[in-house]
Protein backbone atom coordinates (compact mmCIF):
# COMPACT_ATOMS: atom_id res chain seq x y z
CA UNK A 1 0.00 0.00 0.00
CA UNK A 2 2.78 2.03 0.32
CA UNK A 3 2.28 3.47 -3.52
CA UNK A 4 -0.18 5.72 -2.04
CA UNK A 5 1.99 8.00 -0.43
CA UNK A 6 4.14 8.57 -2.67
CA UNK A 7 4.40 11.89 -4.89
CA UNK A 8 4.10 10.91 -8.25
CA UNK A 9 0.82 8.57 -7.55
CA UNK A 10 -0.84 11.33 -6.15
CA UNK A 11 -0.26 13.42 -8.61
CA UNK A 12 -1.07 10.98 -11.12
CA UNK A 13 -4.57 10.97 -9.31
CA UNK A 14 -4.88 14.38 -8.95
CA UNK A 15 -5.05 15.00 -13.21
CA UNK A 16 -7.05 11.63 -13.16
CA UNK A 17 -9.71 13.39 -11.43
CA UNK A 18 -9.52 16.66 -13.28
CA UNK A 19 -10.01 14.86 -16.30
CA UNK A 20 -12.72 12.69 -15.49
CA UNK A 21 -14.69 15.88 -14.28
CA UNK A 22 -14.24 17.25 -17.83
CA UNK A 23 -16.59 14.66 -19.46
CA UNK A 24 -19.43 15.24 -16.30
CA UNK A 25 -20.53 18.36 -17.95
CA UNK A 26 -21.75 16.81 -20.91
CA UNK A 27 -22.19 13.48 -19.41
CA UNK A 28 -24.90 14.59 -17.42
CA UNK A 29 -26.82 16.15 -21.03
CA UNK A 30 -26.84 12.73 -22.10
CA UNK A 31 -23.93 12.60 -24.48
CA UNK A 32 -21.16 10.56 -23.01
CA UNK A 33 -17.75 12.00 -25.18
CA UNK A 34 -14.20 10.72 -25.56
CA UNK A 35 -13.21 13.81 -27.15
CA UNK A 36 -11.46 15.24 -23.39
CA UNK A 37 -8.69 12.72 -24.56
CA UNK A 38 -8.13 15.03 -27.92
CA UNK A 39 -7.73 18.32 -25.64
CA UNK A 40 -5.88 16.35 -22.44
CA UNK A 41 -3.11 16.12 -25.46
CA UNK A 42 -3.49 19.49 -26.90
CA UNK A 43 -2.76 20.62 -23.62
CA UNK A 44 0.31 18.31 -22.99
CA UNK A 45 1.70 19.77 -26.50
CA UNK A 46 0.77 23.23 -26.32
CA UNK A 47 2.25 23.82 -22.55
CA UNK A 48 5.49 21.57 -23.07
CA UNK A 49 6.15 23.55 -26.41
CA UNK A 50 5.82 26.58 -24.60
CA UNK A 51 8.23 25.69 -21.61
CA UNK A 52 10.87 24.02 -23.45
CA UNK A 53 11.08 27.35 -26.00
CA UNK A 54 11.53 28.99 -22.23
CA UNK A 55 8.18 30.80 -22.37
CA UNK A 56 6.17 30.97 -19.53
CA UNK A 57 3.83 27.87 -18.51
CA UNK A 58 0.13 29.68 -18.70
CA UNK A 59 0.85 31.53 -22.14
CA UNK A 60 0.61 27.72 -23.68
CA UNK A 61 -1.86 26.71 -21.80
CA UNK A 62 -4.04 30.07 -23.07
CA UNK A 63 -3.08 29.04 -26.51
CA UNK A 64 -4.13 25.16 -25.76
CA UNK A 65 -7.44 26.51 -24.26
CA UNK A 66 -8.48 28.75 -27.18
CA UNK A 67 -7.03 26.08 -29.54
CA UNK A 68 -9.43 23.06 -27.94
CA UNK A 69 -12.29 25.35 -27.21
CA UNK A 70 -12.83 25.91 -30.80
CA UNK A 71 -12.55 22.31 -31.12
CA UNK A 72 -15.08 21.75 -28.78
CA UNK A 73 -17.52 24.00 -30.76
CA UNK A 74 -16.97 22.39 -33.83
CA UNK A 75 -17.45 19.12 -32.61
CA UNK A 76 -20.33 20.42 -30.44
CA UNK A 77 -22.36 22.42 -33.49
CA UNK A 78 -21.41 19.60 -35.95
CA UNK A 79 -22.79 16.61 -33.38
CA UNK A 80 -24.36 18.59 -30.64
CA UNK A 81 -27.97 17.31 -31.81
CA UNK A 82 -27.34 13.91 -31.54
CA UNK A 83 -27.38 11.56 -28.21
CA UNK A 84 -26.05 7.93 -26.77
CA UNK A 85 -23.63 6.21 -29.52
CA UNK A 86 -23.67 8.75 -32.16
CA UNK A 87 -22.11 11.52 -29.95
CA UNK A 88 -19.65 8.83 -28.37
CA UNK A 89 -18.36 8.10 -32.08
CA UNK A 90 -18.11 11.78 -33.33
CA UNK A 91 -16.56 12.43 -30.36
CA UNK A 92 -14.05 9.09 -30.84
CA UNK A 93 -13.14 10.74 -34.64
CA UNK A 94 -11.90 13.92 -33.11
CA UNK A 95 -9.93 12.38 -30.37
CA UNK A 96 -8.36 9.55 -33.41
CA UNK A 97 -7.82 13.06 -35.75
CA UNK A 98 -5.88 14.38 -33.00
CA UNK A 99 -3.69 11.64 -32.17
CA UNK A 100 -2.72 11.29 -35.69
CA UNK A 101 -2.23 14.94 -36.03
CA UNK A 102 -0.13 14.30 -33.44
CA UNK A 103 1.50 11.60 -34.96
CA UNK A 104 2.21 13.86 -38.14
CA UNK A 105 2.93 17.14 -36.39
CA UNK A 106 6.74 16.40 -36.33
CA UNK A 107 8.14 19.95 -35.82
CA UNK A 108 6.30 20.31 -32.36
CA UNK A 109 5.02 17.12 -31.24
CA UNK A 110 8.61 15.11 -32.32
CA UNK A 111 5.95 12.52 -33.74
CA UNK A 112 6.66 8.99 -32.40
CA UNK A 113 10.27 9.78 -30.85
CA UNK A 114 8.20 11.78 -27.90
CA UNK A 115 9.09 15.40 -26.27
CA UNK A 116 11.40 15.26 -23.11
CA UNK A 117 9.16 18.04 -20.76
CA UNK A 118 11.43 20.78 -18.28
CA UNK A 119 11.36 18.84 -14.64
CA UNK A 120 10.41 21.29 -11.92
CA UNK A 121 7.69 23.17 -12.90
CA UNK A 122 4.37 21.99 -11.80
CA UNK A 123 4.36 20.13 -8.47
CA UNK A 124 2.06 18.01 -6.56
CA UNK A 125 0.45 20.76 -4.91
CA UNK A 126 -0.63 22.95 -8.24
CA UNK A 127 -2.21 19.36 -10.12
CA UNK A 128 -4.35 19.59 -6.73
CA UNK A 129 -5.10 23.27 -6.70
CA UNK A 130 -6.88 22.52 -10.08
CA UNK A 131 -8.14 19.27 -9.51
CA UNK A 132 -9.85 20.71 -6.22
CA UNK A 133 -11.15 23.16 -8.03
CA UNK A 134 -12.61 21.30 -10.80
CA UNK A 135 -14.28 19.41 -7.92
CA UNK A 136 -15.70 22.37 -6.49
CA UNK A 137 -16.68 23.94 -9.58
CA UNK A 138 -18.73 20.50 -10.63
CA UNK A 139 -20.09 20.71 -7.02
CA UNK A 140 -21.43 24.09 -7.37
CA UNK A 141 -23.01 23.18 -10.82
CA UNK A 142 -24.73 20.20 -9.34
CA UNK A 143 -26.29 22.95 -6.68
CA UNK A 144 -26.95 25.41 -9.15
CA UNK A 145 -30.14 26.62 -11.23
CA UNK A 146 -28.40 24.80 -14.04
CA UNK A 147 -28.52 21.37 -13.07
CA UNK A 148 -32.02 21.13 -13.31
CA UNK A 149 -31.69 22.25 -16.64
CA UNK A 150 -29.24 20.53 -17.88
CA UNK A 151 -30.36 17.09 -16.43
CA UNK A 152 -34.11 17.57 -18.07
CA UNK A 153 -31.84 17.81 -21.27
CA UNK A 154 -30.09 14.68 -20.39
CA UNK A 155 -33.57 12.84 -20.25
CA UNK A 156 -34.98 14.14 -22.87
CA UNK A 157 -34.00 17.21 -25.87
CA UNK A 158 -37.60 17.24 -26.91
CA UNK A 159 -39.41 17.98 -24.10
CA UNK A 160 -36.69 20.37 -22.43
CA UNK A 161 -37.07 22.82 -25.15
CA UNK A 162 -40.62 22.56 -25.37
CA UNK A 163 -40.56 23.58 -21.57
CA UNK A 164 -38.35 26.35 -22.55
CA UNK A 165 -34.70 25.37 -22.07
CA UNK A 166 -32.47 26.84 -24.99
CA UNK A 167 -31.19 23.25 -25.99
CA UNK A 168 -28.61 24.29 -27.99
CA UNK A 169 -26.95 26.69 -25.83
CA UNK A 170 -26.65 24.61 -22.76
CA UNK A 171 -24.99 21.86 -24.72
CA UNK A 172 -22.31 24.77 -26.63
CA UNK A 173 -21.59 25.84 -22.75
CA UNK A 174 -21.17 21.98 -21.35
CA UNK A 175 -18.55 21.54 -24.68
CA UNK A 176 -16.57 24.54 -24.14
CA UNK A 177 -16.19 24.35 -20.72
CA UNK A 178 -15.20 20.16 -21.16
CA UNK A 179 -12.85 21.68 -23.45
CA UNK A 180 -11.19 24.03 -21.52
CA UNK A 181 -11.51 21.52 -17.82
CA UNK A 182 -9.36 18.84 -20.25
CA UNK A 183 -7.01 20.98 -21.62
CA UNK A 184 -5.67 22.06 -18.25
CA UNK A 185 -5.75 19.04 -16.78
CA UNK A 186 -3.63 17.72 -20.15
CA UNK A 187 -1.36 20.54 -19.81
CA UNK A 188 -0.40 19.53 -15.84
CA UNK A 189 0.06 16.15 -17.33
CA UNK A 190 2.57 17.25 -19.43
CA UNK A 191 4.70 18.58 -17.11
CA UNK A 192 3.94 15.38 -14.36
CA UNK A 193 6.29 12.85 -16.59
CA UNK A 194 8.81 13.66 -17.76
CA UNK A 195 8.41 11.99 -21.47
CA UNK A 196 5.18 11.76 -23.35
CA UNK A 197 4.51 10.55 -27.29
CA UNK A 198 0.98 10.34 -29.53
CA UNK A 199 0.64 6.80 -27.72
CA UNK A 200 -0.38 8.21 -24.62
CA UNK A 201 -3.00 10.12 -25.71
CA UNK A 202 -4.57 6.68 -27.72
CA UNK A 203 -7.16 4.04 -26.88
CA UNK A 204 -5.83 3.11 -23.61
CA UNK A 205 -6.42 6.67 -22.03
CA UNK A 206 -10.10 6.22 -23.27
CA UNK A 207 -10.48 3.15 -22.05
CA UNK A 208 -9.67 4.79 -18.42
CA UNK A 209 -11.77 8.17 -19.04
CA UNK A 210 -14.95 6.15 -20.00
CA UNK A 211 -14.43 2.96 -17.20
CA UNK A 212 -13.75 5.90 -14.76
CA UNK A 213 -17.18 7.55 -15.63
CA UNK A 214 -18.72 4.49 -15.72
CA UNK A 215 -17.76 2.81 -13.07
CA UNK A 216 -18.33 6.14 -11.02
CA UNK A 217 -21.35 7.02 -12.68
CA UNK A 218 -22.80 10.88 -13.08
CA UNK A 219 -25.83 11.11 -11.05
CA UNK A 220 -24.19 13.00 -7.89
CA UNK A 221 -21.22 14.99 -8.27
CA UNK A 222 -19.02 13.19 -6.65
CA UNK A 223 -19.19 10.23 -9.25
CA UNK A 224 -15.98 10.83 -11.15
CA UNK A 225 -14.15 10.99 -8.02
CA UNK A 226 -14.85 7.97 -7.09
CA UNK A 227 -14.54 6.68 -10.23
CA UNK A 228 -11.09 7.98 -11.17
CA UNK A 229 -10.03 6.74 -7.34
CA UNK A 230 -10.57 3.02 -8.22
CA UNK A 231 -9.06 3.20 -11.56
CA UNK A 232 -6.37 4.75 -10.99
CA UNK A 233 -5.49 2.90 -7.35
CA UNK A 234 -6.47 -0.47 -8.99
CA UNK A 235 -3.75 -1.07 -11.54
CA UNK A 236 -1.78 0.05 -8.91
CA UNK A 237 -2.82 -2.55 -6.41
CA UNK A 238 -3.01 -5.52 -8.93
CA UNK A 239 0.63 -4.73 -10.27
CA UNK A 240 1.78 -8.82 -9.30
CA UNK A 241 -1.35 -9.92 -11.87
CA UNK A 242 0.63 -8.18 -14.54
CA UNK A 243 -1.44 -8.60 -18.28
CA UNK A 244 -4.46 -9.31 -16.84
CA UNK A 245 -4.88 -6.44 -14.51
CA UNK A 246 -6.57 -4.82 -17.59
CA UNK A 247 -8.83 -7.76 -18.12
CA UNK A 248 -9.85 -6.85 -14.83
CA UNK A 249 -10.09 -2.98 -15.79
CA UNK A 250 -12.45 -5.02 -18.61
CA UNK A 251 -14.68 -7.23 -16.31
CA UNK A 252 -15.27 -4.35 -13.80
CA UNK A 253 -16.55 -2.12 -16.45
CA UNK A 254 -18.96 -5.14 -17.98
CA UNK A 255 -20.26 -5.71 -14.04
CA UNK A 256 -20.97 -1.75 -13.74
CA UNK A 257 -22.49 -1.37 -17.00
CA UNK A 258 -24.92 -4.80 -16.27
CA UNK A 259 -25.65 -4.09 -12.55
CA UNK A 260 -25.34 -1.02 -11.48
CA UNK A 261 -26.07 1.48 -14.62
CA UNK A 262 -25.57 4.47 -12.13
CA UNK A 263 -22.37 3.85 -11.07
CA UNK A 264 -20.79 3.45 -7.70
CA UNK A 265 -21.70 6.83 -6.60
CA UNK A 266 -25.15 5.36 -7.00
CA UNK A 267 -25.56 4.35 -2.93
CA UNK A 268 -28.94 3.09 -3.13
CA UNK A 269 -28.86 1.15 -5.99
CA UNK A 270 -25.54 -1.05 -4.19
CA UNK A 271 -27.80 -1.30 -1.28
CA UNK A 272 -30.72 -2.60 -3.56
CA UNK A 273 -28.27 -4.62 -5.57
CA UNK A 274 -26.85 -6.24 -2.08
CA UNK A 275 -30.61 -7.26 -1.17
CA UNK A 276 -31.50 -8.69 -4.12
CA UNK A 277 -28.40 -10.67 -4.26
CA UNK A 278 -29.32 -14.44 -4.53
CA UNK A 279 -27.15 -17.68 -5.80
CA UNK A 280 -30.38 -18.84 -7.74
CA UNK A 281 -31.47 -15.15 -8.78
CA UNK A 282 -27.57 -14.55 -9.82
CA UNK A 283 -28.04 -18.15 -12.54
CA UNK A 284 -31.41 -17.52 -12.99
CA UNK A 285 -30.56 -13.72 -14.62
CA UNK A 286 -27.78 -15.44 -16.52
CA UNK A 287 -30.18 -18.20 -18.22
CA UNK A 288 -33.20 -16.52 -18.85
CA UNK B 1 -2.61 3.74 -65.19
CA UNK B 2 -1.11 0.96 -63.88
CA UNK B 3 -0.32 2.69 -60.32
CA UNK B 4 -4.45 3.29 -60.15
CA UNK B 5 -4.83 0.14 -61.02
CA UNK B 6 -2.54 -1.52 -57.95
CA UNK B 7 -4.19 0.67 -55.36
CA UNK B 8 -7.66 0.24 -57.04
CA UNK B 9 -7.07 -3.91 -56.93
CA UNK B 10 -5.35 -3.41 -52.89
CA UNK B 11 -8.24 -1.85 -52.01
CA UNK B 12 -10.92 -3.63 -53.54
CA UNK B 13 -9.49 -6.99 -51.86
CA UNK B 14 -9.08 -5.31 -48.10
CA UNK B 15 -12.41 -3.73 -48.61
CA UNK B 16 -13.76 -7.53 -49.42
CA UNK B 17 -12.48 -8.44 -46.65
CA UNK B 18 -13.97 -5.08 -44.14
CA UNK B 19 -17.31 -6.28 -46.08
CA UNK B 20 -17.05 -9.90 -44.42
CA UNK B 21 -16.28 -7.92 -40.94
CA UNK B 22 -18.71 -5.24 -41.06
CA UNK B 23 -21.95 -7.59 -42.44
CA UNK B 24 -21.60 -9.63 -39.02
CA UNK B 25 -21.14 -6.51 -37.28
CA UNK B 26 -24.46 -4.94 -38.68
CA UNK B 27 -26.30 -8.07 -38.64
CA UNK B 28 -26.30 -7.74 -34.62
CA UNK B 29 -26.29 -3.69 -34.69
CA UNK B 30 -29.80 -4.22 -36.82
CA UNK B 31 -30.95 -7.88 -34.73
CA UNK B 32 -30.50 -6.73 -31.53
CA UNK B 33 -29.74 -2.71 -31.28
CA UNK B 34 -26.38 -3.49 -29.96
CA UNK B 35 -22.80 -1.74 -31.06
CA UNK B 36 -20.77 -5.18 -30.29
CA UNK B 37 -17.61 -3.36 -30.18
CA UNK B 38 -15.70 -7.32 -29.02
CA UNK B 39 -16.37 -8.05 -32.93
CA UNK B 40 -13.15 -7.13 -33.61
CA UNK B 41 -11.75 -8.90 -30.72
CA UNK B 42 -13.11 -11.76 -31.97
CA UNK B 43 -11.70 -10.68 -35.59
CA UNK B 44 -8.50 -10.66 -33.93
CA UNK B 45 -8.45 -13.95 -31.91
CA UNK B 46 -9.54 -15.97 -34.92
CA UNK B 47 -6.82 -14.39 -37.12
CA UNK B 48 -4.02 -15.55 -34.21
CA UNK B 49 -5.91 -18.56 -34.58
CA UNK B 50 -5.34 -19.06 -38.10
CA UNK B 51 -1.86 -18.38 -37.77
CA UNK B 52 -1.33 -20.87 -35.15
CA UNK B 53 -3.30 -23.81 -37.18
CA UNK B 54 -1.74 -22.71 -40.58
CA UNK B 55 1.44 -23.95 -39.12
CA UNK B 56 0.24 -27.52 -38.00
CA UNK B 57 1.91 -30.34 -40.23
CA UNK B 58 -1.08 -31.28 -42.41
CA UNK B 59 -1.56 -31.42 -45.93
CA UNK B 60 -3.96 -31.40 -48.46
CA UNK B 61 -7.78 -31.19 -47.84
CA UNK B 62 -7.41 -31.34 -44.07
CA UNK B 63 -5.30 -28.14 -44.24
CA UNK B 64 -7.73 -26.53 -46.16
CA UNK B 65 -10.30 -27.58 -43.91
CA UNK B 66 -8.49 -27.00 -40.82
CA UNK B 67 -7.26 -23.43 -41.80
CA UNK B 68 -10.70 -22.08 -43.05
CA UNK B 69 -13.43 -24.40 -40.44
CA UNK B 70 -10.92 -23.59 -37.20
CA UNK B 71 -11.51 -19.61 -37.08
CA UNK B 72 -15.10 -20.19 -37.83
CA UNK B 73 -16.17 -22.37 -35.32
CA UNK B 74 -13.65 -20.79 -32.77
CA UNK B 75 -15.38 -16.84 -33.84
CA UNK B 76 -18.70 -18.64 -33.52
CA UNK B 77 -17.97 -19.96 -29.83
CA UNK B 78 -16.32 -16.72 -28.85
CA UNK B 79 -19.52 -14.43 -29.98
CA UNK B 80 -21.89 -17.12 -28.01
CA UNK B 81 -19.61 -16.51 -24.92
CA UNK B 82 -20.02 -12.46 -25.56
CA UNK B 83 -23.94 -12.96 -26.17
CA UNK B 84 -24.11 -14.98 -22.72
CA UNK B 85 -22.21 -12.53 -20.58
CA UNK B 86 -22.18 -9.29 -21.75
CA UNK B 87 -25.19 -8.86 -23.63
CA UNK B 88 -27.95 -11.37 -22.76
CA UNK B 89 -29.11 -9.06 -19.73
CA UNK B 90 -29.05 -5.95 -21.24
CA UNK B 91 -31.58 -6.93 -23.64
CA UNK B 92 -34.51 -7.58 -21.48
CA UNK B 93 -38.15 -6.50 -22.43
CA UNK B 94 -39.03 -3.10 -22.00
CA UNK B 95 -35.38 -1.51 -22.04
CA UNK B 96 -34.92 1.69 -23.74
CA UNK B 97 -33.53 1.88 -26.82
CA UNK B 98 -30.68 4.53 -26.15
CA UNK B 99 -30.09 2.77 -23.22
CA UNK B 100 -29.27 -0.57 -25.06
CA UNK B 101 -27.16 0.81 -27.16
CA UNK B 102 -24.78 3.20 -25.21
CA UNK B 103 -24.93 0.03 -22.54
CA UNK B 104 -23.71 -2.54 -25.08
CA UNK B 105 -21.29 0.00 -26.13
CA UNK B 106 -19.70 -0.06 -22.65
CA UNK B 107 -20.56 -3.46 -22.01
CA UNK B 108 -18.71 -4.86 -25.07
CA UNK B 109 -16.16 -2.45 -24.64
CA UNK B 110 -14.80 -4.00 -21.31
CA UNK B 111 -15.18 -7.32 -22.76
CA UNK B 112 -13.16 -6.07 -26.20
CA UNK B 113 -10.29 -4.70 -23.18
CA UNK B 114 -10.36 -8.37 -21.72
CA UNK B 115 -10.10 -9.97 -25.32
CA UNK B 116 -7.10 -7.67 -25.85
CA UNK B 117 -5.42 -8.83 -22.85
CA UNK B 118 -6.38 -12.75 -24.00
CA UNK B 119 -4.42 -11.82 -27.15
CA UNK B 120 -1.68 -10.53 -25.89
CA UNK B 121 -0.43 -12.77 -23.27
CA UNK B 122 -1.33 -15.62 -26.19
CA UNK B 123 0.81 -14.17 -29.00
CA UNK B 124 3.28 -12.34 -26.26
CA UNK B 125 3.24 -9.29 -27.96
CA UNK B 126 4.91 -10.19 -31.37
CA UNK B 127 3.22 -10.51 -34.54
CA UNK B 128 2.02 -14.52 -35.58
CA UNK B 129 3.05 -15.23 -38.92
CA UNK B 130 1.34 -17.07 -41.38
CA UNK B 131 2.55 -20.25 -43.51
CA UNK B 132 4.33 -18.40 -46.24
CA UNK B 133 4.07 -21.81 -48.35
CA UNK B 134 0.36 -22.12 -47.80
CA UNK B 135 -1.78 -21.43 -51.48
CA UNK B 136 0.95 -19.13 -52.24
CA UNK B 137 1.48 -19.25 -56.18
CA UNK B 138 2.92 -17.73 -58.44
CA UNK B 139 1.84 -13.81 -59.64
CA UNK B 140 -0.10 -12.64 -62.99
CA UNK B 141 0.85 -9.94 -64.79
CA UNK B 142 -2.19 -7.99 -65.66
CA UNK B 143 -2.16 -4.33 -67.33
CA UNK B 144 1.88 -4.66 -66.70
CA UNK B 145 1.45 -4.48 -62.77
CA UNK B 146 1.95 -7.39 -61.04
CA UNK B 147 -1.00 -9.21 -58.79
CA UNK B 148 -0.58 -11.95 -56.61
CA UNK B 149 -2.85 -14.43 -56.80
CA UNK B 150 -3.65 -14.17 -53.19
CA UNK B 151 -5.63 -11.36 -53.87
CA UNK B 152 -8.09 -13.54 -56.36
CA UNK B 153 -8.46 -16.03 -53.95
CA UNK B 154 -9.27 -13.81 -51.23
CA UNK B 155 -12.09 -11.79 -53.23
CA UNK B 156 -13.29 -14.67 -54.70
CA UNK B 157 -13.96 -16.13 -51.34
CA UNK B 158 -15.45 -12.93 -49.33
CA UNK B 159 -17.51 -12.34 -52.61
CA UNK B 160 -18.84 -16.61 -52.14
CA UNK B 161 -19.24 -15.34 -48.69
CA UNK B 162 -21.40 -12.50 -48.62
CA UNK B 163 -23.32 -14.23 -51.48
CA UNK B 164 -24.49 -17.25 -49.12
CA UNK B 165 -24.96 -14.37 -46.25
CA UNK B 166 -27.51 -12.58 -48.47
CA UNK B 167 -29.06 -16.17 -49.44
CA UNK B 168 -28.90 -17.11 -45.93
CA UNK B 169 -31.02 -13.46 -45.14
CA UNK B 170 -33.06 -14.11 -47.75
CA UNK B 171 -34.18 -17.67 -46.52
CA UNK B 172 -37.66 -18.28 -44.12
CA UNK B 173 -34.95 -18.14 -41.00
CA UNK B 174 -33.33 -14.92 -42.23
CA UNK B 175 -36.87 -13.19 -43.03
CA UNK B 176 -37.33 -13.96 -39.29
CA UNK B 177 -34.42 -12.05 -38.54
CA UNK B 178 -34.90 -8.95 -40.75
CA UNK B 179 -38.56 -8.66 -39.15
CA UNK B 180 -36.93 -9.01 -35.38
CA UNK B 181 -34.58 -6.31 -36.84
CA UNK B 182 -37.38 -3.87 -37.83
CA UNK B 183 -39.82 -4.28 -35.45
CA UNK B 184 -39.32 -6.39 -32.13
CA UNK B 185 -42.79 -6.20 -30.54
CA UNK B 186 -44.62 -7.03 -33.76
CA UNK B 187 -42.38 -9.42 -34.32
CA UNK B 188 -42.76 -11.27 -31.37
CA UNK B 189 -46.45 -11.16 -31.88
CA UNK B 190 -46.18 -13.27 -34.99
CA UNK B 191 -44.84 -15.68 -33.46
CA UNK B 192 -40.69 -14.79 -34.33
CA UNK B 193 -38.65 -16.64 -31.15
CA UNK B 194 -36.98 -13.24 -30.79
CA UNK B 195 -34.28 -14.42 -28.26
CA UNK B 196 -33.06 -17.49 -30.37
CA UNK B 197 -32.97 -15.22 -33.58
CA UNK B 198 -30.86 -13.31 -31.42
CA UNK B 199 -28.29 -15.79 -30.53
CA UNK B 200 -28.55 -16.94 -34.87
CA UNK B 201 -27.49 -13.27 -35.30
CA UNK B 202 -24.52 -13.22 -33.03
CA UNK B 203 -23.65 -16.92 -35.01
CA UNK B 204 -23.81 -15.45 -38.23
CA UNK B 205 -21.52 -12.79 -37.00
CA UNK B 206 -19.42 -15.54 -35.64
CA UNK B 207 -18.82 -17.26 -38.59
CA UNK B 208 -18.30 -13.97 -40.68
CA UNK B 209 -15.73 -12.50 -38.21
CA UNK B 210 -13.66 -16.11 -37.94
CA UNK B 211 -13.45 -16.35 -41.92
CA UNK B 212 -12.61 -12.20 -42.07
CA UNK B 213 -10.04 -13.45 -39.47
CA UNK B 214 -8.91 -16.08 -41.50
CA UNK B 215 -8.67 -13.86 -45.29
CA UNK B 216 -6.93 -11.13 -43.16
CA UNK B 217 -4.02 -13.54 -42.02
CA UNK B 218 -3.82 -14.70 -45.28
CA UNK B 219 -3.74 -11.73 -46.96
CA UNK B 220 -0.97 -9.75 -44.82
CA UNK B 221 0.98 -13.06 -43.84
CA UNK B 222 0.59 -12.43 -40.37
CA UNK B 223 -1.57 -11.32 -37.44
CA UNK B 224 -1.39 -8.68 -34.26
CA UNK B 225 -2.93 -7.72 -31.30
CA UNK B 226 -3.39 -4.34 -33.05
CA UNK B 227 -5.24 -5.89 -35.48
CA UNK B 228 -8.93 -5.79 -33.11
CA UNK B 229 -7.69 -1.80 -32.96
CA UNK B 230 -7.76 -0.75 -36.70
CA UNK B 231 -10.25 -2.92 -37.84
CA UNK B 232 -12.83 -1.79 -34.38
CA UNK B 233 -12.52 1.89 -35.79
CA UNK B 234 -13.32 0.62 -39.16
CA UNK B 235 -16.61 -1.46 -38.10
CA UNK B 236 -17.22 1.81 -36.56
CA UNK B 237 -16.84 4.32 -38.85
CA UNK B 238 -18.87 1.72 -41.89
CA UNK B 239 -21.90 1.07 -39.01
CA UNK B 240 -22.43 4.92 -39.02
CA UNK B 241 -22.20 5.72 -42.56
CA UNK B 242 -24.40 2.91 -43.62
CA UNK B 243 -26.59 3.36 -41.42
CA UNK B 244 -28.71 1.13 -39.13
CA UNK B 245 -30.55 -1.96 -40.82
CA UNK B 246 -28.73 -1.91 -44.41
CA UNK B 247 -27.02 -4.62 -44.77
CA UNK B 248 -26.26 -4.64 -48.67
CA UNK B 249 -25.39 -0.97 -47.71
CA UNK B 250 -22.58 -2.28 -45.05
CA UNK B 251 -21.18 -4.08 -47.59
CA UNK B 252 -21.16 -1.47 -50.60
CA UNK B 253 -19.38 0.95 -47.84
CA UNK B 254 -17.01 -1.26 -46.51
CA UNK B 255 -15.62 -1.97 -50.31
CA UNK B 256 -15.96 2.11 -50.39
CA UNK B 257 -13.82 3.11 -47.39
CA UNK B 258 -11.06 0.30 -48.83
CA UNK B 259 -10.33 1.74 -51.70
CA UNK B 260 -10.80 5.27 -49.71
CA UNK B 261 -8.01 3.73 -47.83
CA UNK B 262 -5.57 2.48 -50.54
CA UNK B 263 -6.07 5.58 -52.33
CA UNK B 264 -4.93 7.42 -49.16
CA UNK B 265 -2.50 6.00 -48.55
CA UNK B 266 -1.01 6.03 -52.09
CA UNK B 267 -1.44 10.02 -52.28
CA UNK B 268 -1.16 11.45 -49.07
CA UNK B 269 0.64 8.60 -46.65
CA UNK B 270 -0.32 6.24 -44.32
CA UNK B 271 -0.87 8.87 -41.41
CA UNK B 272 -3.87 10.23 -43.04
CA UNK B 273 -5.78 6.99 -43.19
CA UNK B 274 -7.75 7.47 -40.25
CA UNK B 275 -8.19 11.02 -40.36
CA UNK B 276 -9.96 10.16 -44.02
CA UNK B 277 -12.42 7.65 -42.25
CA UNK B 278 -13.23 10.29 -39.35
CA UNK B 279 -13.84 12.99 -42.05
CA UNK B 280 -15.96 11.30 -43.81
CA UNK B 281 -17.64 10.46 -40.23
CA UNK B 282 -18.03 13.76 -39.42
CA UNK B 283 -19.63 14.89 -42.27
CA UNK B 284 -22.13 11.89 -42.76
CA UNK B 285 -23.05 12.71 -39.13
CA UNK B 286 -23.84 16.48 -39.60
CA UNK B 287 -25.41 16.03 -42.86
CA UNK B 288 -27.08 12.18 -42.68
CA UNK B 289 -26.95 10.96 -38.87
CA UNK B 290 -29.24 8.08 -39.78
CA UNK B 291 -26.80 6.91 -41.78
CA UNK B 292 -26.52 7.22 -46.17
CA UNK B 293 -28.46 3.83 -46.72
CA UNK B 294 -31.50 4.12 -44.06
CA UNK B 295 -34.58 5.13 -45.20
CA UNK B 296 -36.14 5.61 -41.63
CA UNK B 297 -35.54 8.84 -39.83
CA UNK B 298 -34.69 7.34 -37.04
CA UNK B 299 -32.30 8.67 -34.71
CA UNK B 300 -31.67 7.91 -30.81
CA UNK B 301 -33.61 9.54 -29.04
Amino acid sequence: MSFIFSEFWLSLLGVNIALAYSVYPLAILGRLTVAPAAYFAIGAYATTYATIRGDFLLVGLAVGVIISVLLGVILTKVAGHLRSHFFVVASLGVAMIVQQVAFSLISVTNGYLGVTSPAGIVSWWHIWTVALLFVALIASLDFSVLNGEWRAIGEDDNIASALGINTGSCILMAGTMSAAMATVAGGLYGHLLPFFDPNAFGLPLILTLVASIVVGGVGRWYGPLIGSVVMTSLPELLRDLGMWREALTGFILITCVLFLPAGLSDFRGIKALWQQVSIRGVFRSLLS
Amino acid sequence: MNIIFQWLVTGLCVGLVLALFSVGYCIMFSVMRCLNLAHAGVFMLCALLACNLSMLPLFGFAKHAVILGGPIIAGIIFNLIINFLALRYLLLPGAKPGVIETGSFLSTLGALIIINSIGTEWSDGKALSFDFNYLNFEAIYLYGTILPVKYLVVGATAIIALTVTQLLLRSPLGKMMLAAADNRFLATVMGVPVRRIEMLAMVMAGALAGLAGTMIAYLYGQATVGLSQSFLVKAIVIGIVAGQGSIIGAMLIAVGVGIIEAATIQYFGSGWRDISLFILVLIVLWIRPQGIFTRMQRIAT
